[in-house]
């Protein structure tokens, strides 16, 4: 049932302007897979193109081993879950799931075994003759979703299918979707802006940025082991500091950070400047005078941690976390010194574009 | 993005050549056509002699400027009376609004000459009310000429103001006069610094579309104008004197016309295009109560004014039940002219009927596809798409029928006399109404509804009859019914195309009212009030109460 999707050498142009640049990766079968990105890096567009309704000129997609780009889109068998829901508005409940069956052909008892099982999973089988109006926003969602998988497609693909939903019924939804997909081990394209959504629902993602990926790997992966600055900022939140490589030997390298230095375990052989990214929760507090020199100028408490403003000397302000169990009090605004857990740390060329630590 | 020739062949491409070449073959031939006639001279070379002979005879240039001076003056008199009646109806709790409104509109839906023959039958030489007053010693001005036609048209026009600034007053979020009130404005201050500039663009647009209807209307000026002869009535008489000769003059005055009409469209648009305020009434503004004794006297004011508009019609239908002896109508009630009608001009009611649900047929038909492409598959293509269908909309129809004539009155595009150029002549000048009313539904439909159905199956095409087009429905409906009541109360296209076998009821009406049986004429004219107000209801219970005819 369930497919491979193979993006191969994909470029999308709109005159001058590339929406797509010449990407290519492999989606596995049964994968929740998720592309992510801010609003034009192409993610949608690229979603489309799978779905067909965006032409493919340049490369190739591929279902399993079967060429797609000229297949049009009512013939890909694919459910798709829209943004906006884009329920039918002249049709009930039932009737909207049952459109693509119809469509399909699918013998009276069967469908109506089909549409029901499906309203079960998504449980709203009791609003099945409401009208779309009569339905609220998270309903709709549910009727979206109903209606997309009773067709039983190779493949679904679900665009930003949360951003209209208020937080709480977001991560709601978030966990039935999640549990739906891995129930029925279904090919999922997922995109989304939402960073923390990416993370919490993917089994991989595609961070894209300007037409481009930046890095496909694992939540865990995207977030402690980001390729670039583009996804350490993007994911998360991240410590932007100059650094400089010392000393190398043996892969193993001192740097230099306003006068503090620490050794880290490096992948590829650099020299001179670097970019150093670090996460707030990777930061801690010394009382050795050996370290980062900064001055607390806010702290806000957030329960399980506990958020400081720290200023350096050169006017730059970094945000670190420290969990509120490990110390017990906030600290007071005044000088500070900062140590960095040299294994979290991400090393990056000066340019940001290279990734030199493991 | 935009490109003529698109990359698939499906369709919508072929859709397209079919429209194009409808409208390029009923449309712009006949114009283009039309245009060369109008510079060339008799022996068959260029020739500026028409334009020439329009610039030095008085009996000729002053029409435009008799044209002119009708049509501001009626935008004026329109907007005098047009804006009051907005505002007392949309921020007073009148009395009787519902019914005021209905005679209002009426009375923008009414066949365009019906206005001009009761004035004639109330005021003009042996009129009730000019006898009435003459037996009281008092000599009435004449009806006739300029007076008569800005009368009749003020009357007939207002309505355009008024629904237009009602429209624009009821959706003004209060909180923007509540602000202005908050920042110390008084009442009048408040209207002249905020409402009226905030409303400004939408009055503009109501008065273009007054402007525009006084230029062209013809029906009017030739039975209340007599010796005021205005442009349109000019092309007319040219063209029927010269028939069977050259229609060069008809053409170069029909080219000063458009010039005319596009030239204020696009003034306006220029304007409009700086002041474009969009706003969305989140809190409509309150109505505000008044004491009794203003209330009534507001009340009394705003309802004669629509009864006043709306009087033509009574006067109609009444005088068709009245006795006839010839031309004169005589004491007692009979259904004689009614009787006559059915005897004699019974093939015209017919024909009215007939012709429009043809047309009809066909402008949903085309109005759906060039609403679709316009709206979903934007393109250089369907921008002159939207130019070519909205095109009918500035021409006069009498103009228009001329065009038509002049192309296919010989062979071997001989159409001239048939039932189907009239057709065609109603499908082109009426179409705009469903195509504008079909893409503002368009708009509202998200594309990827169309999407999600294409997505679970169903081919585009037939996605777009099943479900796209199941949805815009109500627009398409509501458009056709305003369609369909311009057309069965057209004239001038009609009286430049018709013959005795193809001549409808407008025309029966016109030739009735020209012999003087005014009795008949009457009748017809009932037929044609009772149709247009069955038309309306249906098309108010369609639009469930947000009727928009303008």
């Amino acid at each position: 049932m369930s497919v491979d999707v193979l993006i191969n050498n994909v470029t999308k142009r709109y005159g001058d302007f590339t929406a797509i640049e010449d990407m290519s990766f492999k989606i596995n079968k049964g994968e929740f897979f998720t592309l992510l990105g801010p609003s034009g890096c192409g993610k949608t567009t690229l979603l489309r193109m799978i779905a067909g309704f965006n032409t493919i000129e340049g490369g190739d997609i591929l279902f399993d081993t079967t060429n797609i780009n000229k297949l049009p889109a009512h013939k890909r068998d694919i459910g798709m879950v829209f943004q906006n829901y884009a329920i039918f508005p002249h049709l009930s409940t039932y009737d909207n799931v049952a459109y693509g069956l119809k469509a399909r052909k699918v013998p009276k008892d069967e469908a109506h075994k089909r549409i029901m099982d499906a309203l079960k999973v998504v449980q709203i089988e009791q609003l099945k003759d409401r009208m779309p109006h009569e339905l609220s926003g998270g309903q709709q969602q549910r009727v979206a979703l109903a209606r997309a998988i009773v067709i039983e497609p190779k493949i679904l693909l679900m665009d930003e299918p949360l951003s209209n939903l208020d937080a709480k019924l977001r991560v709601q939804m978030r966990s039935t979707i999640k549990k739906l997909q891995s129930k029925l081990g279904i090919t999922t394209i997922y995109v989304t802006h939402d960073q923390e959504e990416a993370l919490a629902i993917s089994d991989r993602i595609a961070v894209m940025n300007l037409g481009k990926v930046m890095q496909i790997g694992s939540p865990d992966e995207v977030y402690r082991r980001p390729s670039n600055d583009f996804v350490a900022d993007f994911i998360g939140t991240s410590n932007f500091l100059e650094g400089k490589i010392i000393s190398s030997e043996n892969g193993s390298m001192i740097i230099d950070v306003m006068d503090y230095q620490f050794t880290v375990q490096f992948d590829k052989n650099h020299q001179g400047d670097v970019l150093l990214s670090v996460r707030p929760e990777h930061f801690f507090f010394s009382e050795e005078s050996k370290g980062i020199k900064g001055e607390i100028i806010l702290s806000t408490f957030l329960g399980d941690f506990i958020n400081y403003e720290i200023q350096l000397p050169n006017g730059d302000i970094l945000e670190v976390n420290e969990y509120t169990e490990k110390v017990g009090k906030i600290r007071n605004n005044g000088p500070v010194t900062l140590q960095i857990n040299e294994k979290s740390v991400s090393i990056f060329t000066r340019d940001g574009k290279e990734r030199l630590v493991r | 993005m935009t490109r003529f020739l698109p990359k698939r062949l499906d369709f919508w491409f072929f859709a397209k050549i079919v429209i194009f070449s409808l409208f390029g073959f009923f449309l712009i031939y006949p114009f283009v056509n039309m245009f060369i006639r109008g510079f060339t001279s008799t022996d068959g070379t260029f020739s500026l002699a028409y334009f020439q002979r329009f610039a030095e005879y008085k009996y000729y240039y002053q029409t435009l400027f008799r044209s002119l001076s009708v049509a501001v003056s009626t935008t004026f008199f329109a907007m005098l009376v047009g804006m009051p009646m907005a505002y007392a109806m949309s921020r007073y709790n009148l009395i009787g609004k519902r019914v005021i409104n209905i005679m209002i509109i009426m009375s923008l839906m009414s066949p365009p000459f019906i206005g001009a023959y009761s004035w004639i039958l109330l005021l003009g030489r042996s009129g009730v009310i000019t006898k009435f007053f003459v037996g009281l010693g008092i000599n009435m001005p004449s009806i006739y000429g300029y007076l008569g036609i800005i009368l009749v048209f003020t009357l007939k026009l207002f309505p355009y103001i008024y629904l237009y600034v009602s429209g624009a007053l009821g959706s003004i979020d209060s909180s923007l006069e509540e602000a202005a009130e908050n920042l110390g404005s008084n009442k009048l201050r408040r209207l002249m610094t905020i409402t009226f500039p905030v409303i400004l663009p939408t009055i503009l647009s109501g008065a273009i579309m007054v402007f525009m209807s006084a230029l062209a209307d013809f029906g009017t000026p030739m039975l209340i104008g007599e010796g005021y002869k205005v442009l349109p009535v000019l092309v007319y008489e040219e063209y029927m004197s010269e028939i069977g000769g050259n229609a060069g003059m008809a053409s170069a005055l029909s080219m000063i016309v458009i010039m005319v009409s596009m030239f204020v469209l696009l003034m306006q648009k220029r304007f409009v295009a700086k002041r474009k305020y969009t706003m969305s009434a989140l809190r409509p503004p309150q109505i505000i109560k008044l004491r009794v004794i203003p209330k009534i006297v507001l009340s009394c004011l705003a309802f004669i004014v629509s009864l006043v508009a709306f009087l033509p019609q009574i006067v109609v239908v009444y005088t068709s039940f009245v006795k006839t002896s010839g031309p004169v109508f005589v004491a007692g009630y009979s259904l004689d002219s009614y009787r006559t009608i059915f005897y004699r001009l019974a093939r015209n009611i017919t024909n009215t009927f007939t012709f429009s649900t043809i047309a009809m047929f066909f402008i949903i038909i085309i109005g759906i596809l060039v609403a679709y492409l316009m709206v979903r598959r934007p393109s250089k293509s369907s921008t002159v798409l939207d130019v070519f269908v909205m095109f009918p909309y500035v021409v006069p129809s009498a103009i228009m029928g001329i065009s038509l004539l002049l192309a296919f009155n010989r062979r071997p595009l001989l159409l001239a006399g048939t039932s189907f150029i009239m057709i065609v002549a109603y499908a082109i000048r009426k179409m705009p109404y469903t195509v504008r009313s079909a893409s503002a539904i368009l708009q509202q439909i998200d594309p990827s509804i169309e999407d999600a159905s294409i997505n679970l199956g169903v081919s585009p095409i037939k996605t777009f009859f099943t479900v796209t087009s199941r949805l815009m429905l109500p627009g398409i409906i509501s458009g056709a019914i305003l369609s369909w009541i311009s057309t069965i109360n057209e004239l001038g296209s009609s009286v430049m195309l018709y013959t005795g076998r193809t001549a409808t009821i407008s025309v029966a009406i016109y030739t009735e009212v020209i012999r003087n049986s005014f009795g008949t004429a009457a009748a017809l004219a009932s037929i044609l009030t009772v149709a247009t107000i069955l038309s309306f209801i249906i098309f108010a219970l369609i639009s469930k109460g947000k009727v928009s005819v303008i």
